[in-house]
């Protein structure tokens, strides 16, 4: 199989998403480590796997956010984002201008069941590094932890 | 660091060839070493076993992300890591990823050091100290990397 494009060639910032927007990433109970204190791992912002693109509809790798604007405007919760995932699964926000201070790039990606589907691609490289992973979950805000698994 | 670290499974270690009872086997201690020697394994060894065994029940998908299962020969190639580990490591964070492999990882301070395995490729480090940071196949680690693998993992 061959390996897919570089995000940066298929997809583009979209300048119409402000820094200030806010991103939610839902957060999988693995993600997290909870002694001393929960926080997040870098883990909780990986790409979708390069070789299952074709299964997740989308050209190049990527990691899925909802705009917390456009859930809002659709008149749901924030909670809302969680809703293909389940209760035992957490929440963390970001915004946007802190994905781009770590050389990320933002765009719309709606779907029939996720309006406010967005995207989030690495502006360098084939992936989104550990490096840039490590930033973003520093970064990041536990609004809504997971279920703490054993 | 290389000698340290084991290489993903070769072909005479294929994953069919595994069986879960014996990537997970602890050898004992002989009870003649008990009273005069340091102990061989870790004592977080069992649990950090157990936690690696039970990854191996993540489905496709397990993450809603489309997630990869962690594979077997990660497993494997983990759980020798683990096994060479010196007692007096700290116990690491362990962590399915996306495509299949775990992630070992040590943190303390403005250290960070991890080694994620996978089947399909050769394992990746991370290390950071401070502000000085590296990432990319094991073979080409440069030196710093061994010093932010003791910094942040040993006790």
């Amino acid at each position: 199989m061959p390996d897919p494009p570089e995000p940066s060639s298929v997809y583009a910032d979209d300048p119409a998403i402000a820094d200030d927007a806010v991103l939610l990433r839902v957060v999988h109970p693995k993600w997290v480590e909870w002694e001393p204190e929960p926080r997040l791992k870098s883990e909780a912002f990986q790409d979708y796997p390069g070789a299952r693109l074709v299964e997740v509809g989308v050209p190049a790798v990527a990691m899925s956010v909802a705009l917390l604007d456009d859930v809002l405007s659709h008149g749901q919760p924030a909670e809302a984002a969680l809703k293909r995932f389940g209760s035992d699964y957490g929440i963390a926000s970001l915004t946007a201008g802190q994905v781009r201070a770590c050389e990320q790039g933002i765009l719309r990606w709606p779907t029939d069941q996720e309006p406010w589907h967005a995207m989030v691609f690495s502006l360098q490289g084939p992936k989104r590094s550990r490096r840039h992973r490590k930033l973003l979950a520093e970064r990041a805000e536990l609004i809504r932890l997971p279920a703490r698994t054993a | 660091m290389s000698d340290l670290l084991v290489r993903p499974s070769d072909e005479s270690e294929s994953a069919a060839a595994l069986s879960r009872q014996s990537v997970f086997f602890v050898p004992p201690v002989p009870s003649s070493a008990v009273s005069f020697a340091e102990p061989i394994n870790p004592s977080w060894l069992p649990a950090a076993l157990r936690e690696l065994s039970s990854f191996a029940e993540l489905r496709p998908n397990w993450d809603g992300y489309q997630a990869a299962p962690v594979g077997l020969s990660a497993i494997a190639t983990a759980a020798r890591v683990l096994r060479g580990l010196p007692p007096s490591l700290r116990r690491p964070t362990l962590t399915p990823t996306a495509e299949g492999g775990i992630s070992l990882q040590w943190q303390r301070g403005g250290h960070d050091f991890s080694l994620e395995v996978t089947e399909s490729r050769p394992a990746v480090v991370y290390a950071q100290s401070g502000d000085r940071w590296w990432e990319g196949p094991l073979d080409e680690a440069p030196g710093f990397v061994v010093d932010a693998f003791k910094a942040a993992a040993f006790a």
